[in-house]
């Protein structure tokens, strides 16, 4: 067995507000490059905050993240942040663009995190916009773009530094089935034709319907792990 | 190094510690680099946002720059007003002429030692407007005035010692000095300069003629001033109590009135334009630290958007504050200008004239930096220490990152 891309060992977050509330419940999960892992379950079974421990923009009570052999609790927050901004890409379910940016300036700003050459971020930007469809609305503001023009320009904008995984928050939950759908399709071309690694926490059943793996989780622990033949 | 961490704080230090190496030196570039065109867009953007923060700085300066103009002229004016008087002895008494009963109550004085008569005139010579004072060649005032550095003290009529300063000319005749009769007729004397001496202090800077010269000069038959050198600790009020008590239409000068005066009086004009000053940067500085708070609680969702994205949080940081410097930079310009354009307009109508010093406008954009700096603070501070999820998600934050505050939080955080 090869060794996994992203594991999460023990995982446990608890929220200490109020009486303590136990989001994440001793979560054991190990990602393979070039997977599709959907996660599911009902609103606040912890999805959402697995997800955010995964990509290192919270801190888990308890247990261990794993990226490409390193772990999380041996980095500092710096170290953190440089490892979102060179291994992992986000998405999220309100797009979460940059308005003051146009929609290539939001894609350009991972690689400017990271001290890219002009030049470079400018081909790059370009390309990137190309392969999610929207090189037309390159000098738009986000708001004037759609959603799912929005929500692609988020996708273009995750994998601007080529990351090892691209983490994405309900995708799909503010965009209506049409744009969903291209969304949904747009991950799977990614993972298919890249071997772009992707885990994705979805209500969605089409999002479940094109991941390899589909995790549900209820009341923060994993119930059960799917797996699903793509053809 | 060693000096500098036990003066400051950890943060400061590790941020010192990083500008020492060169990856530090890169990594705070970059989060220039990565904040600048973030912070540009956003300032081009938020129009509203740089007006009031420009006006906040600039109001500030402007007010603080016409203060100083304002200030500036009335200290000149008031300046104007007070002659600085060199005095040769520690204390002065000059009043009309003494009358016999004044002179043998001086001669009386059980409780001041070195307090004698003599005359004092304030005339015309070579060296330019300066004091004159005639003494009795036995008069202890006379070894009292400094080392003599050539020649001798004047013994006789015509005889003149002069400090060092003017010494440099040597023994020489034609030293005249003329002085303004009371009737109006200008008496004018020559002199020999017999010596130089090296005053006591800087105060001293007197010709120094015998009593026979200074009284033909003064044309009064009486003395009209009174000497006194006085101890380190001797009671100067008391001294002045007793001259005033014999002479008491007389003008007592010691050797701190004249400067006391001066600071005493610039202190006057100056405190209340000081005070109004402080209390303008205060009120901008307010106003600067609410409009950065408020950009930083209404963006916390974007600077979390920055901070996922693998903006770490000096970059943040770097952020906000250059956003903050830019608009202080501007509203600091914005100040200067409209004060220049305000004292173009009204300073022509005004007895005096109104000018801003040189110093005045950098004074000012340090001032306004000052400000901004400790207004941006907390805003950039709360933008460093909060974590990525308490931004991205609106949650509150905390200057305090430690755990069991944020979870108390009994202050409410922002």
């Amino acid at each position: 067995m090869t060794e996994p891309l992203l594991h999460c060992h023990e995982l446990t977050k608890r929220f200490l507000a109020g009486d303590g509330v136990l989001a994440v419940d001793n979560v054991d999960l190990s990602i393979q490059k070039g997977e599709f892992v959907a996660i599911t379950g009902a609103s606040g079974s912890g999805k959402t905050t697995l997800l955010n421990l995964l990509g290192g923009i919270d801190r888990p009570t308890y247990g261990e993240v794993i990226l490409d052999n390193r772990k999380y609790s041996r980095l500092s927050e710096s170290g953190l942040a440089r490892l979102r901004r060179t291994k992992l890409g986000f998405v999220f379910q309100f797009f979460n663009l940059l308005n003051d940016l146009t929609a290539e300036e939001n894609v350009a700003l991972p690689m400017r995190l990271v001290g890219l050459q002009q030049d470079v971020i400018d081909k790059k930007v370009r390309d990137l916009l190309h392969e999610v469809g929207i090189e037309a609305r390159a000098s738009h503001s986000p708001y004037e773009l759609s959603g799912g023009e929005q929500q692609r320009v988020a996708v273009a904008r995750a994998l601007a530094n080529d990351p090892l995984v691209v983490l994405a928050d309900e995708p799909t939950g503010n965009l209506d089935s049409k744009n969903a759908s291209a969304i949904i399709h747009l991950f799977s071309r990614l993972n298919g034709e890249k071997g772009q690694t992707f885990v994705v926490v979805s209500h969605d059943p089409h999002v479940a319907e094109a991941a390899h793996r589909v995790v549900t989780l209820v009341d923060g622990r994993i119930s059960s792990i799917e797996e699903r033949s793509q053809s | 190094m060693i000096e500098m961490q036990g003066r400051i704080g950890p943060r400061l230090q590790q941020a010192w510690r990083e500008i020492s190496t060169a990856d530090g030196r890169q990594a705070w570039r970059e989060a220039f680099a990565s904040a600048w065109p973030v912070a540009m867009r956003h300032i081009k953007r938020e129009k509203v946002k740089t007006v009031l923060f420009s006006l906040c700085v600039g109001t500030s300066v402007c007010i603080y720059l016409l203060f100083s103009a304002f200030a500036a002229a009335t200290t000149r004016g008031a300046l104007s007003g007070v002659e600085g008087l060199l005095l040769p002895a520690d204390m002065i008494v000059v009043a009309g002429p003494l009358t016999d009963e004044q002179a043998r109550e001086v001669d009386r004085a059980p409780d001041i030692d070195l307090l004698e008569k003599g005359y004092w005139l304030d005339a015309l010579s070579q060296g330019g407007r300066t004091p004159v004072i005639g003494l009795e060649p036995r008069a202890k005032t006379m070894g009292k005035m400094g080392q003599v550095v050539w020649g001798r003290m004047p013994v006789g009529p015509g005889e003149m010692a002069v400090p060092e300063t003017l010494g440099v000319i040597g023994p020489a005749r034609g030293f005249v000095v003329r002085r303004a009769s009371a009737g109006g007729a200008l008496l004018e004397r020559e002199f020999t300069v017999v010596g130089a001496y090296r005053p006591l202090s800087a105060l001293a800077t007197c010709l120094v003629t015998t009593v026979e010269d200074a009284r033909a000069l003064n044309a009064g038959l009486q003395p009209n001033a009174l000497f006194a050198f006085v101890d380190e600790g001797t009671a100067l009020r008391e001294l002045e109590k007793t001259t005033q008590r014999i002479l008491p239409e007389a003008k007592v000068y010691t050797a701190v009135s004249p400067q006391s005066q001066v600071t005493g009086l610039v202190a006057r004009v100056l405190s209340p334009s000081a005070l109004a000053t402080s209390f303008v940067f205060v009120l901008g500085g307010l106003g600067m630290f609410n409009l950065q708070l408020l950009s930083f609680l209404r963006r916390k969702r974007e600077i979390g958007i920055l901070r996922a994205l693998g903006m770490d949080a000096r970059g943040a940081a770097v952020l906000l504050f250059v956003e903050g410097f830019v608009l202080a930079v501007i509203g600091t310009a914005v100040g200067s200008v409209a004060s220049y354009l305000v004292i173009g307009q009204v300073g022509p109508a005004l007895p005096y004239s109104l000018v801003i010093g040189t110093w005045a406008p950098v004074r000012a954009a340090v001032y306004s930096i000052l400000v901004f700096v400790i207004a941006t603070w907390i805003p950039v501070a709360l933008s460093a220490r909060a974590t990525v999820d308490q931004l991205l998600y609106n949650r509150r934050v905390y200057l305090n990152p430690n755990l069991s505050c944020a979870n108390c939080g009994r202050c409410g955080g922002f």
